[in-house]
């Protein structure tokens, strides 16, 4: 109860604050595009891509914005006489989120506050050659995503950054939705 | 004016965040009941392992006790222990001490069964060392049922060298309730899969309370084996095995340990 709570309070305010700051603006919309390493207790990877809208025309402004993350794990804990066969293990994460942005000379650097949903699908099948078994599995489970994000870039130049993005997630079990580490590529798109 | 409300409105979206960002702290519960340490040394194995003891508040010194033993001592001994606490005070578990065995820097040498990437294959060897050193200490120190009824936890490794355990010659296994969950069925291609067949060959019954529990994100080889093995075990038709295999959802290796070990008491101690 505690944690619905505290979900449903981080959600309302994204949405008041997100309308409470929108306005016209002359600062430039971007879309994010990297490849990330990810997971908690197993490492898992993938990309991720992200449209960002700042919210305001002053040098350092709020942003929104969503993104889409996807992540696999290709190996799982599958050795040498007992192997993973037509398997998938991977988190997909929509999500929307509220930032700020820092903008100097050369180096923009954002915190962002993603909010949205972790989708988590595992399936395949076992092929134990050692002891002489075959079994299928499936599990799929959607889980609320939300943490803190640090998204460092560098100006190449007036269209074009590179950069590191980093993601903690707060929620309680990160095998639902686990850290985030990765490098990419922004471009002002308009 | 409009500066003003503005800045008010952030400083109020500062603060909501905040308090729903950094305020809520998971529930913790206090143990009652005593606790105590000491170290044993094991001439098995030749090392030292301490010895977490807990006491709940139904443990009774005029008569004998159920005893817990409690694998992973240094990570686990306060969590097996906060569920013992409540089972005591609701009064879902007979009168027992819990035993958390530490030394848990020597778990890859200790509850592996065979030599595979980094497990040593030192688990006949625990077991030894628990049967022969550990539990007739125990029993020497504290009021202790003698016969073989104890109940082992774990998990991974420790979930791991649990069914090992239960594999052992029943004759003078001094365990009859199992609680393993996270079990690594990974390890060495299955192979505790060849220590439950070598028990089937050799004994007709497998008289245990058995819970094993795995987390819905713990992978497809740890998946799919937990299942292989409910399934095996049910199909050699132990007239005196109670088995309960659980799913425990929304949950990674980590985060389904504390749920399984309260799962997996409820169960050991409701059969």
């Amino acid at each position: 109860m505690y944690f619905q709570i505290k979900k449903t309070l981080l959600i309302f305010t994204l949405f008041i604050t997100s309308i409470a700051y929108a306005q016209d603006t002359t600062n430039k919309k971007t879309i994010d595009l990297g490849l990330n390493l990810a997971g908690d207790e197993t490492i898992f990877y993938g990309a991720y891509g992200k449209f960002s809208i700042p919210l305001s025309q002053k040098k350092h402004h709020f942003i929104t914005g969503g993104s889409l993350t996807a992540y696999c794990d290709f190996k799982g804990e599958s050795n040498e006489g007992a192997v993973l066969k037509d398997d998938i293990d991977m988190r997909i994460i929509p999500s929307i989120f509220l930032g700020y942005s820092f903008n100097f000379k050369k180096i923009k650097l954002n915190f962002e506050i993603p909010i949205g949903a972790s989708f988590a699908i595992t399936k395949g099948t076992l092929v134990n050659e050692r002891i002489g078994f075959e079994r299928d599995f499936s599990n799929k489970e959607i889980f609320l995503s939300y943490g803190v994000a640090v998204n460092p870039k560098y100006k190449l130049n007036n269209k074009n950054y590179i950069g590191l993005y980093a993601f903690l997630p707060l929620i309680e079990d990160r095998a639902q939705s686990g850290y985030q580490f990765g490098i990419g590529w922004t471009k002002k798109i308009k | 004016m409009k500066n003003k409300i503005m800045s008010s409105k952030k400083l109020i979206s500062y603060l909501i965040l905040g308090l729903c960002l950094f305020s809520c702290k998971k529930d913790e519960i206090e143990i009652i009941g005593e606790t105590e340490e000491f170290t044993i040394t094991s001439s098995i194995i030749n090392d030292d392992y301490p010895l977490f003891v807990y006491f709940p508040s139904n443990y009774d010194p005029s008569a004998p006790n159920q005893l817990i033993i409690g694998l992973d001592g240094e990570f686990r001994f306060e969590e097996v222990a906060d569920v013992i606490s409540e089972k005591s005070e609701n009064g879902s578990i007979p009168p027992c001490i819990f035993v958390a065995i530490g030394n848990s820097d020597e778990r890859n040498r200790d509850y592996t069964p065979t030599k595979f990437q980094h497990g040593e294959g030192g688990a006949e060897n625990y077991y030894h060392f628990i049967k022969n050193e550990l539990i007739p200490e125990l029993e020497s120190r504290y009021n202790i049922d003698t016969s073989n009824t104890k109940t082992l936890i774990g998990n991974s490794f420790g979930g791991l060298f649990t069914h090992y355990t239960m594999f052992q010659d029943k004759v003078d296994n001094p365990f009859n309730k199992f609680v393993s969950t996270g079990c690594s069925f990974w390890f060495d291609s299955g192979v505790i899969f060849e220590y439950e067949e070598n028990y089937n060959v050799n004994n007709t019954d497998l008289d245990v309370i058995f819970f094993s529990g795995m987390g819905s994100l713990e992978g497809g080889v740890n998946l799919a084996s937990v299942e292989e093995m409910e399934v095996r075990l049910r199909n050699r038709s132990y007239s005196n095995l109670n088995i309960s295999t659980v799913i425990i959802n929304e949950h990674g290796h980590s985060g389904a340990a504390t749920i399984g070990f309260k799962k997996g008491l409820d169960y050991v101690f409701s059969n």
